[in-house]
């Protein structure tokens, strides 16, 4: 984050933080920024514990994601046969919303991790799936034929030219996967329990919007810190891919 | 380089292209020698690209038949350098050697040293290490020069290799590529459009003319067989490629003819 994200974030709440006194916002429809952060330190414990276990639940479903996105990708790629059978149905479940389905999943799976990790995978899965078929489809005729001049067996194609070619798009649908995942992560919370979900969702029945709205910004930050950490990574161990 | 006793080793007779319904080749007869250095002239269009797809077998003729002797090794060099960008340079150069290697075993370090003997012969052994992303549009170029005589081809197909670069990197390059040729005692396929590089380059020049294209013209080059960048100041030179001009005009005029 730079002086000038910093210093902009700065005036916004500072303006927020005016323009809610100068109207006299109750704090149970609209809490101050201050009375925020306030919050934020006194429930500092029960929040740092909320953040480990939705970070943990959602790297859990987004590894599930990876892991099975990228093998489903190359099961498709190699016909378009398969492509044909698999990629419609992949489609249709990526339209069932989250929200309707984490229900079935604590029936299913039972209350706590289990259900989160479930929904945070669903939600992350489609992207990574979609690029890394993108990315698998997408090597340049001239490479494959070059590799067909010089007798390439369909398996070296595969993994000296294929899958390498198809890293940067794999990179791409995990970067729009970490948010989706936190977001499947919470939706399975408010649900199953456990993590900031269930912090917000408590918060609401008690009425405690400030709680609410300090679990919010530590979501916001989690999301901020897996994004951040990401891009560091990527930047590190895959920056010819970039180029 | 090409001798009375040079085989043949590839022939086409009366090959011809369509794409759906849509002609692009007709009649087209090609015989290459061994140590032959053949370039293909002519409009953009014209189908000198597909010609030498066909001749690579990355394509197949409609009609017409294609001899070949299948044991030959061949390579072929895009207009694209077409450079792996997560490999160096040496691993690109390297690559077709790791690709035949359930053919012939090589030791890594065997690859290693062949790569750059490769990567010296085009003059790039300082820059065995870098990416791509690394590299000018030249040194990418000769990277890709490289990658295609490492396996010591006998039959090399080239598409504009050079069109992409400016004048004098492609001069230096035409030069490099000539000397390659002789010394690896290959037979060369190059499409261009460019007559003082086909002239340059070539022992024989075909032109293609009019739709769908068929070979207007064979022209043997008499040119020294060792030609540096001086040859293009001598008058030897200036007359054939007046010739070629000349023979290019009146293609030109003939098809303004036919629209």
């Amino acid at each position: 984050m730079n002086r000038q994200t910093l210093m902009m974030t700065a005036l916004l709440l500072l303006g927020l933080e005016g323009t809610l006194r100068l109207f006299h916002v109750p704090d149970y429809l609209f809490p101050l920024p201050s009375q925020t952060f306030a919050t934020l330190w006194s429930s500092r414990w029960e929040l740092l514990q909320a953040f480990q276990e939705t970070t943990t639940m959602a790297l859990i479903g987004l590894a599930l994601s990876v892991v099975g996105g990228v093998f489903l990708a190359l099961i498709i790629s190699l016909s378009q046969w398969l492509r044909a059978g698999i990629l419609p149905v992949a489609l249709f479940f990526q339209t069932v919303p989250i929200i309707a389905v984490a229900p079935m999943l604590v029936i299913w799976f039972g209350f706590g991790g289990p259900t989160v990790i479930a929904s945070s995978c669903i939600v992350s899965f489609f992207p990574i799936l979609a690029s890394s078929l993108k990315g698998l489809e997408s090597t340049p005729k001239a490479m494959l034929e070059l590799f067909k001049l010089y007798r390439a067996t369909p398996m070296e194609t595969y993994l000296k030219l294929k899958i390498p070619f198809a890293i940067p798009w794999v990179l791409n649908g995990l970067r729009i996967s970490l948010g989706l995942s936190i977001v499947g992560a919470l939706v399975g919370e408010f649900i199953a329990g456990g993590g900031l979900g269930s912090l917000i969702d408590s918060a609401r029945t008690q009425q405690r919007v400030d709680l609410i709205f300090a679990a919010v910004f530590t979501s916001c930050f989690l999301g901020w810190l897996l994004t951040a950490s990401f891009d560091y990574g990527q930047n590190h161990f895959f920056r010819r891919w970039m180029k | 380089m090409v001798s009375k006793d040079s085989k043949l080793i590839l022939s086409v007779r009366q090959g011809g292209k369509s794409f759906s319904q849509n002609e692009i080749l007709r009649d087209i007869d090609i015989h290459l020698q061994e140590g032959d250095f053949l370039s293909i002239l002519g409009p953009s269009g014209s189908g000198k690209s597909t010609i030498l797809r066909l001749l690579a077998g990355l394509e197949n003729w409609t009609s017409g038949e294609q001899v070949e002797n299948s044991d030959l090794s061949r390579a072929f060099v895009f207009q694209d350098p077409n450079l792996l960008n997560w490999r160096t340079t040496l691993e690109n150069a390297t690559l077709p050697l790791e690709l035949q290697a359930h053919h012939h075993s090589r030791s890594s370090s065997d690859l290693e040293t062949q790569g750059l003997e490769a990567l010296k012969m085009v003059q790039l052994e300082s820059a065995a290490l870098l990416y791509p992303h690394e590299l000018s549009g030249g040194m990418k170029m000769r990277t890709s020069l490289a990658r295609a005589f490492i396996t010591k081809p006998k039959l090399l197909f080239m598409d504009e290799p050079f069109a992409a670069l400016d004048e004098p990197t492609r001069e230096t390059l035409q030069e490099q590529l000539r000397d390659l040729w002789k010394h690896q005692q290959a037979t060369i396929v190059f499409v261009t459009h460019s007559l003082q590089e086909a002239l340059f380059l070539s022992n024989r020049i075909i032109l293609l003319h009019g739709k769908p294209a068929s070979i207007h013209k064979e022209l043997q080059i008499s040119l020294p067989e060792s030609r540096k960048a001086s040859i293009r100041t001598t008058p030897a030179y200036f007359q054939a490629l007046t010739e070629l001009r000349e023979c290019m005009q009146i293609l030109s005029q003939k098809e303004k003819e036919l629209l």
